[in-house]
């Protein structure tokens, strides 16, 4: 049964990914000019005149005259032929090369971040659900949307600026300056760590509140229920309450919630990184949209969308795995 | 049950397997750069400098223990001996060798403070004030009495950075078979023409001997050695000098292109595209850190030698041409690091945070109360120098095709209206805490009633919307777009819409990408637009790009695209041409006259001039100018292979 | 072993204050039988304390914004070319002298460039009081188009001398009047936003649960499309793709528009889980046995049962959509200067400069954050009385 269900949202899968290839693809190209125009006028800038046929050169050869569908086909064909996401203007190498070195640490943020954010939300809201109105219940409730409230990037610099007035060390970039550039090592690893926490907790500020109400009122709906009235009066304790029923059936919307969280934090990792320039996808991204790197930002937004795909789905079998409710409905459909 | 927990448990597993996915591809990384990279010797012992008695030159001890010849043999026969800076700007300090001279950058494949750093041009003008042009690359020069032959001399014995010797076949490569190779450059460079103009004829090239050649003209060109010396967009040496033993295996007259497929494949080009291979080897000045320039053997004080993720690092070129007074062969810094830092704020927390040595593309004025808290504590100096720009200028574009606004900007009167209506002491005091002085290229007197009533002049009266319709009685609007390439731009913006404002213009600003704004001025959409341009410079004027941008041009496809421009813009570009052609001495006579048109004619409203920099240098460093010296920024940064960390 | 033996044997006997607190209870409890829903819902929400805080103070907000011409002491674009960067000034009741004034008022100040150090230092003069006083003549400005006038709420006599409650930015502009302009935007902007994304969200959402089915997978397939390209970029090209010549009000609808076509599908999906577990319930199925219309279900057993849901989901939007406003000013993709919006204040406050020297032009984000908090508090009160039958 689990796994016709599973078979069946795998097959889903494929004209999703296919309608989010197309889209993709759409979005980059709405803006006006393309990159030739940018790398043209850069040229030129510098004092260098570009002859009208290399200019044709270089549209012919990336194939920028021709019909969108066009363009997207050979891009389609390519990744699904070869594997190949196609060439970045703007860096001069394939894209899976650029991207390769920065894709890891952005998951590596994301799904610190998440952990994070479940360390911190879920006793938070568990605890402010039980003690509801309690004076913990108001504190926890302001912080939580202080967090909430305060735009990320203004907390980055925030935090940037006491740090360094405090310390005189500016806390920008993952790795101490002796690290850039050196490969891996245990070293490094260490000296990554005191640098990571800054971006987790900022991403995950937001997301963090949001997360400790959803639970808050989940649990508090829960509570209420019958069976909980029930239970209570057959004298099962407190804890065991608690814990048995109630908080698992709250924590559902979380987990039915990781695939789309997955983006939220890799949008909000994009203004954090370019704040704490950190070596991650979301500054790359944000100069591939801004010089309409096509490819480049094409293959982003599609592994990122894919790795969001993939999370929902994930998600979407722990549900049904936890709530066979779900799992009929999804299948008799 | 169990299966749930295992399914949990690899979510927490999640971040470890991302650690190792980075892991792997951080390796793969490593191990293609070390290919491209030379043994980096880490020397400890510093103080061997000049020590060799036997030799008069001297060397850094970074490059001992590399498998090199003796620096006599390094050196040219006639090694260039330094002060880039006139004698009353700098005095010049002999220098100790070592260090890692940090830079900052938001680009990715480009530095511009390294790139001014690096750019080694034939022929240079000290302190870039264009007042005198000396012998960079080149021995010597000779320039004929009507100034048509041009006689140059290379300097024996100076070598690549792979060691290769430069001699007259590197100068005939570059423009036999590659300049007049109509595959790779369709389009003649209008400089090597006649008058430097499109219409003229194209250069006679001969080599005279090994290491003399002479390039002539039909007509009199007398700013020829300015056109190629640092002026007119920074020109470098590329142009008519090219390592031609490396890029011969990338040039189908001497390798046939079926032995390039490798180099093909790689940069993903189809078969037989070897001009666009030849293109992407052939890094231009422009690219010095692109990731294409690793192995291309050049002349600057530094090398590219290793990219990676946030940092490219250039290394000294063991065969650099200059040495100073002492003997001692430049740069005195072994290395030069140029760190990528997207966000402005955080290259204002890096600079005061001294994470920098030298800073000057990313420094603000407004800024300059964090520079000087910080200076002491963190080791660095905030100067405030020349800038050799206009900081900020408003250009209307006259050519825009909208025709209500061509009948409204074209005429003299509404540009002098928009001009009196600017109150350029406040912007002055504002944005620049004084250190700047009103634009007097046009007549900057502040007169909101003058303006109003040239406005009235001209017949733009106010509808009944409140605002002024043009004199055929159409909706005006002004949009002034411009990127924020400057901090100074949004408010200055928003001072404009108060200042038009007040003459009951219809203003409209918004900011806007600076690509888009480069596609939008390219396809003549613009209307309004702001910039900083460098037309104070008298050998950097511009065609009328942002302000006219279809007799622009008109006069540089010599009349094919474009619009005919009306009789002043055609005396402008007479006047341009004129700039290029006669002696140095003439030329700035020529450059007045021109100011005098600009004004007349208000062709765009300058706002500000002589406006001041600041300059973050690390405290230890020797051979920078004093702040009143006059020395601008941009220069003190295209000197820095004669610039050295106090020990 | 209690000294409360008498009262169980005299049951008749009770003491007459206990008595009158059960018939309250007693009269509370026939209350609670016969009021209606939204009696209940106040009822509960009363009890919720910060959120009984947070309403009125909410509402406050909304009506300073409404009256921002009226209640700021100047125009936004009014500059005090002496005042660059001067700082809030002091409010005084007492002078340097002692003397006591019951109108609070404020000194003048004299800037100071230092040459050194770069710093812009004010002097207080204090030789002269400026009283604060109500209804004084300023700039003229013009009410919403109804009428021109040149009184505002409150001000200096001497329109000669500024009155900075929050401080001045970088042209001598009063931030507080800024900041007022500002809240007037960056509101209607999350009412608009929300408006839109509520009528999609809801909609689709609703459908998508209730009917099921092909249209269900086809909803669903779209929300998950959105859903996983991340936010960010697809405001930014967006953002990017809006026609040039728009006017400041157009990019204004369009960017609301954006916001709204990106940010329903996370109300849609929690409408349509709800809508599909509730389903589920007997009580449902015993309404569609019983011959229940289609309408009927959903309007009267679906809604209430998540209007709690949507609620929570409107509360955490509004907000969104106001953060989202100064994120995208961030990347210089939002509103644009001269619009005054709280992102747009704040772009030019985020700066370590500002940070060090002139903090106050961060006040905007206290708007920003006063704002996010009130929208949350209120709707977590309403959360948790909107299912009163709980």
């Amino acid at each position: 049964m689990l796994l016709k269900f599973i078979g069946y949202r795998l097959l889903q899968l494929i004209p999703l990914l296919f309608v989010v290839s197309i889209l993709v693809f759409f979005v980059i190209q709405l803006p006006p000019g393309d990159f030739i125009t940018t790398y043209v006028s850069e040229l030129e800038n510098a004092g260098i005149a570009v002859s009208e046929s290399h200019i044709q050169h270089l549209r012919d050869r990336y194939g920028l005259d021709q019909p969108f569908f066009v363009q997207y086909a050979s891009w389609v064909q390519n990744i699904i032929f070869h594997g190949d996401l196609g060439r970045s203007f703007n860096w001069a190498a394939p894209v899976s090369e650029v991207i390769s070195g920065r894709i890891g640490i952005t998951m590596l943020i994301a799904s610190l971040t998440l952990l994070f954010t479940w360390a911190v939300a879920l006793p938070i809201g568990i605890f402010s659900a039980v003690r509801q109105y309690s004076v913990f219940d108001y504190i926890f409730t302001f912080i939580g949307f202080i967090g909430l409230a305060i735009p990320n990037f203004l907390i980055a610099l925030i935090i940037l600026f006491a740090v360094f007035t405090t310390t005189g060390v500016s806390l920008t970039g993952l790795f101490s300056p002796e690290f850039i550039g050196e490969p891996w090592s245990f070293a490094k690893f260490l000296d990554m760590l005191p640098r990571l926490w800054l971006p987790v907790v900022v991403v995950g500020t937001a997301s963090t509140a949001a997360l400790i109400r959803v639970t808050r009122a989940m649990l508090l709906d829960e509570l209420q229920k019958q069976y909980v009235i029930t239970a209570r009066a057959k004298g099962v304790s407190e804890k065991k309450l608690l814990f048995k029923y109630p908080v698992r059936v709250a924590i559902n919307p979380l987990i039915s919630t990781i695939g789309w969280t997955l983006p939220t934090i890799i949008g909000g990792e994009i203004i954090v990184s370019i704040v704490l320039n950190l070596p991650t996808t979301g500054p790359m991204l944000l100069r591939a949209l801004e010089f309409q790197d096509m490819y480049l930002a094409g293959g982003f937004l599609l592994i990122i969308s894919v790795l969001t795909v993939i999370g929902t789905l994930i998600s979407d079998i722990l549900l049904a795995w936890l709530d066979p409710r779900i799992r009929f409905g999804g299948v008799e459909e | 049950m169990k299966s749930k927990r295992f399914l949990f448990f690899s979510f927490l597993l999640l971040p470890f397997l991302s650690i190792l996915l980075i892991g792997c591809f951080e390796e793969d990384a490593a191990t293609d750069l070390e290919d491209n990279n030379n043994d980096v010797v880490n020397d400890s012992n510093n103080n061997s400098q000049n020590d060799d008695s036997d030799s008069e030159f001297g060397e850094s001890p970074y490059l001992s223990g590399m498998d090199l010849p003796s620096v006599e043999e390094r050196l040219p026969k006639e090694p260039k001996v330094v002060n880039e800076f006139p004698d009353h700007l700098l005095d010049f300090e002999i220098g100790q060798y070592g260090g890692e001279l940090r830079m900052l950058t938001n680009r990715v494949d480009d530095n511009p403070e390294y790139f001014i750093a690096a750019n080694e041009p034939l022929i240079n003008t000290p302190g870039l004030e264009a007042e005198e042009f000396t012998p960079n690359i080149l021995k010597d020069f000779e320039v004929n009495e009507d100034q048509t032959e041009f006689t140059f001399y290379m300097r024996e014995g100076l070598r690549w950075s792979d060691g290769e010797y430069v001699t007259v076949e590197d100068v005939q490569f570059a423009i036999e078979d590659v300049m007049f190779n109509e595959e790779i450059t369709p389009t003649f460079p209008i400089v090597f023409r006649d008058r430097g103009e499109a219409e003229g004829e194209p250069m006679q090239f001969e080599v005279l001997d090994d290491y003399s050649f002479k390039i002539s003209f039909n007509e009199s060109y007398g700013g020829f050695i300015a056109r190629i010396a640092m002026t007119n967009g920074w020109r470098g040496y590329t142009e008519l000098l090219k390592p031609s033993h490396y890029l011969k295996q990338f040039h189908a007259d001497y390798t046939p292109v079926e032995e390039m497929a490798e180099f093909l494949e790689e940069e993903g080009l189809g078969d037989g595209e070897w001009v666009q291979l030849f293109s992407i080897k052939d890094v231009r000045f422009r690219d010095l850190g692109s990731r294409d320039g690793l192995g291309l053997p050049v002349l600057y004080p530094w090398v590219l030698e290793e990219i990676n993720d946030g940092m490219r690092v250039f290394s000294r070129n063991p065969y650099y041409f200059k040495v100073d007074s002492a003997g001692n062969q430049l740069p005195y810094i072994d290395e030069v690091h140029s760190i990528l830092i997207e966000d402005q704020q955080t290259i204002v927390l890096e600079t005061i945070s001294g994470g920098a040595d030298f800073v000057r593309e990313w420094t603000s004025i407004d800024n300059m109360p964090m520079y000087r808290e910080n200076e002491e504590q963190h080791g660095f100096r905030a100067k405030l120098m020349n800038m050799h720009l206009s900081p900020a200028t408003i250009m209307l574009n006259m050519t825009n095709e909208d025709e209500s606004w061509r009948e409204v900007v074209q005429d003299v009167t509404f540009r002098k209206a928009l001009s009196h209506a600017v109150d350029r002491e406040e912007i002055v005091d504002a944005m620049y805490y004084g250190f700047a002085e009103p634009s007097t290229i046009t007549d900057h007197e502040y007169d909101v009633d003058l303006a109003n009533s040239l406005l009235d002049e001209m017949g733009m009266e106010v509808g009944s919307d409140g605002y002024r319709k043009t004199p055929s009685g159409e909706d005006f609007r002004i949009d002034l777009d411009f990127s924020d390439n400057s901090p100074e731009f949004i408010p200055i913006g928003e001072l404009m819409l108060e200042y038009w404002g007040a003459l009951d213009l219809n203003v409209n600003m918004r900011t806007i990408d600076y690509d888009l704004r480069e596609s939008r001025r390219a396809a003549n959409e613009v209307f309004a637009t702001m910039v900083w341009q460098s037309t104070p410079l008298w050998y950097y004027p511009d065609s009328g790009d942002e302000w006219g941008r279809l007799w622009g041009d008109y006069y540089e496809s010599g009349g094919t695209i474009g619009e005919e421009p009306p009789e002043f813009m055609k005396e402008y570009h007479r006047l341009l041409d004129k700039l290029f052609t006669v002696p140095v001495e003439e030329a700035v006579d020529v450059d007045a006259q021109m100011q005098e048109l600009i004004g007349e004619h208000v062709l765009y409203i300058d706002l500000v001039s002589n406006a001041q920099q600041p300059l973050i240098v690390n405290a230890n460093l020797g051979n920078i100018p004093e702040d009143e010296s006059g020395a601008t920024a941009i220069s003190v940064n295209a000197s820095l292979e004669q610039v050295f960390f106090r020990q | 072993m209690k000294i409360e033996p008498n009262k169980q044997q005299m049951p008749g006997v009770t003491p007459p204050p206990e008595n009158k607190e059960k018939k309250d209870e007693m009269k509370q409890e026939e209350n609670y039988q016969v009021a209606t829903q939204w009696q209940l819902i106040w009822w509960k929400f009363k009890k919720h304390k910060a959120a009984m805080i947070a309403g009125p103070l909410l509402l406050l907000l909304i009506f300073i914004a409404i009256l921002s011409p009226f209640i700021s002491p100047t125009t936004p674009g009014e500059r005090w070319s002496d005042y660059r960067y001067a700082p809030p000034q002091k409010i005084h009741f007492y002078d340097s002298d002692g003397g006591f004034s019951f109108r609070p008022f404020v000194y003048d100040m004299e800037q100071v460039t230092d040459p050194q150090t770069f710093r812009r230092t004010f002097e207080p003069d204090t030789s002269e009081r400026h009283y604060i006083q109500f209804f004084t003549r300023g700039e003229t400005y013009s009410f919403y188009g109804l009428f021109e006038t040149n009184i505002h709420l409150f001000g200096l006599e001497d329109s000669s001398v500024p009155l900075f409650l929050m401080g001045s930015d970088q042209l001598g502009r009063d931030v507080f009047t800024r900041a007022l302009y500002a809240s007037r935007v960056s509101l209607s902007f999350g009412f608009v936003g929300i408006i839109f994304t509520l009528i999609i969200g809801l909609v689709l959402g609703g459908i998508s649960g209730y009917i099921g089915g092909r249209i269900d997978t086809a909803i669903q397939r779209l929300i998950d499309l959105i859903l996983c390209i991340p936010t960010i970029p697809l405001w930014m090209a967006l953002a990017a793709s809006l026609p040039r010549d728009w006017s400041s009000i157009q990019m204004y609808l369009g960017m609301v528009l954006i916001f709204s076509a990106i940010g329903w599908t996370e109300l849609a999906r929690v409408i349509r889980g709800k809508v599909l577990s509730l389903r589920e319930e007997d009580f449902i199925m015993a309404a569609r046995l019983s011959g229940a219309t289609n309408s009927r279900i959903i309007g009267k057993h679906l809604l209430p049962g998540f209007a709690s849901y949507i609620i929570v989901s409107v509360t955490i939007t509004i907000p969104t959509v106001i953060l989202g406003e100064t994120a995208l000013s961030f990347l210089g993709l939002g509103l644009q200067p001269p619009v005054v919006s709280w992102g747009v204040l704040l772009q030019s406050a985020q700066s370590f400069e500002s940070l060090a020297h002139h903090p106050w032009l961060l006040w905007p984000a206290a708007f920003v954050v006063y704002a996010v908090l009130m929208f949350n508090f209120l709707g977590d009160g309403i959360r948790d009385a909107a299912d009163p039958y709980k």
